[in-house]
């Protein structure tokens, strides 16, 4: 069965084909809310799903758009973080924000490792603006293209490209600081 | 400042793909993103696993069973606007073909007016109904009269009927007296009556 046949029977409410799609969708949503550092990211990535299955009638499209519609839910969710945030001190001793996040189905020891080989990049992307955040978290977390991209942010393609490459210059220079380092 | 390789298009997408494409710097880049995936991008525990499908399952239940009341909801609705419009269809169309009965018709003119349309025969100035034969319009002067009034009570010539100006049978003096008592000479009746 084809990825949009599996989106059709969702918008029916088949069971099964909601599972699916938390199944396949659900590490990359989580993903993006924990590079987002969204307060209790499993929690926020329940509400997304839920919100998609209360809104699927009103969906239309494939597999395609169907991921960029669950990113723009997932947007909105993170949004709705900041403006929380924004209202309470944050808390600084964690600047990647996922120390409590490790998955415990693999070796535990191997994800504190690359977490903390990991730390400086984190801190990179977490100085980014929220614009370049977000388009840096949508292109390698959620796997989409530039037009997705600009399409879930509501901004211009030429937009976003300007966004994702100065992310990268920053990172670029994080990185290399660091391997001098 | 410090000064950055620039990339190009090409090369960013390799980079956030985590694809290597032969430049260290790019290289260096990429494998760091490709790992930034991989401790990101990880399923969430098995208990909120759990949590989010039993949430699913209840949202699904909920939406089905509101589909259900909003699909019933708008064919109640359909229903009515339909009734509405048909009945409006067939009365105006009553109305245009001057079929109804005249106090219907009138409030469906009425009615017509009211929203600038104009149905039936009728001058729809007129405030007087059509049924009435005697009817007068505008500028003549309103005559109260009813139908086969002329004016006056029938048979009626200005004096009260039979009269004319004196009681029947009365010639201006006492019915019988002829200024003599009955069986009154001449004489007498000269000479007692007019003298004083």
């Amino acid at each position: 069965m084809s990825d949009d046949e599996v989106v059709v029977a969702a918008r029916r409410g088949d069971t099964w084909a909601l599972e699916a799609l938390y199944r396949t969708y659900a590490p990359q949503v989580l993903g993006y809310l924990r590079g987002h550092r969204v307060a209790d990211p499993e929690d926020a990535t329940g509400d997304v799903f839920v919100s998609v299955v209360r809104n699927l009638a009103t969906f239309v499209g494939g597999e395609a758009e169907f991921r960029s519609w669950l990113f723009t839910i997932a947007h909105r969710r993170a949004i709705d973080s900041f403006r929380r945030r924004g209202r309470r001190r944050e808390d600084p001793s964690d600047p990647a924000g996922l120390g409590a996040d490790l998955d415990t189905g693999t070796d535990i020891a191997e994800q504190v490792s690359t977490r903390l080989a990991l730390r400086p990049l984190m801190a990179a992307v977490d100085s980014l603006t929220r614009d370049q955040r977000a388009v840096i978290l949508l292109r390698v977390i959620a796997d989409v293209s530039v037009a997705e991209t600009a399409a879930i942010l509501g901004k211009e393609v030429g937009a976003v490209k300007t966004l994702q490459r100065r992310a990268i210059a920053t990172l670029q220079r994080t990185v290399s600081i660091e391997a001098v380092s | 400042m410090n000064k950055t390789p620039g990339f190009s298009d090409d090369q960013i997408d390799a980079i956030l793909a985590g694809d290597r494409t032969g430049t260290p710097a790019a290289d260096a880049l990429a494998d760091d993103l490709a790992s930034f995936r991989d401790a990101l991008r990880t399923a969430p525990s098995g208990r909120a696993q759990w949590v989010h499908l039993a949430a699913m399952r209840q949202a699904a239940n909920e939406e089905a069973i509101l589909g259900r009341r909003r699909t019933r909801r708008c064919a109640t609705v359909l229903a009515a606007v339909l009734g509405t419009f048909g009945f409006l269809g067939v009365t105006g169309g009553l109305a245009a073909a001057d079929s109804l009965p005249g106090p219907v018709q009138r409030g469906v003119e009425a009615v017509a007016r009211s929203v600038g349309l104009e149905v039936g025969g009728a001058d729809p100035s007129s405030p007087v109904p059509r049924d009435h034969p005697a009817t007068t319009r505008d500028g003549d002067a309103p005559v109260v009269t009813a139908p086969g009034q002329s004016g006056a009570t029938p048979g009626q010539t200005g004096t009260t009927p039979g009269q004319s100006g004196s009681a029947p049978g009365q010639t201006g003096s006492t019915p019988g007296q002829s200024s003599s008592a009955p069986g009154q000479a001449l004489a007498a009746s000269t000479g007692s009556h007019g003298d004083a």
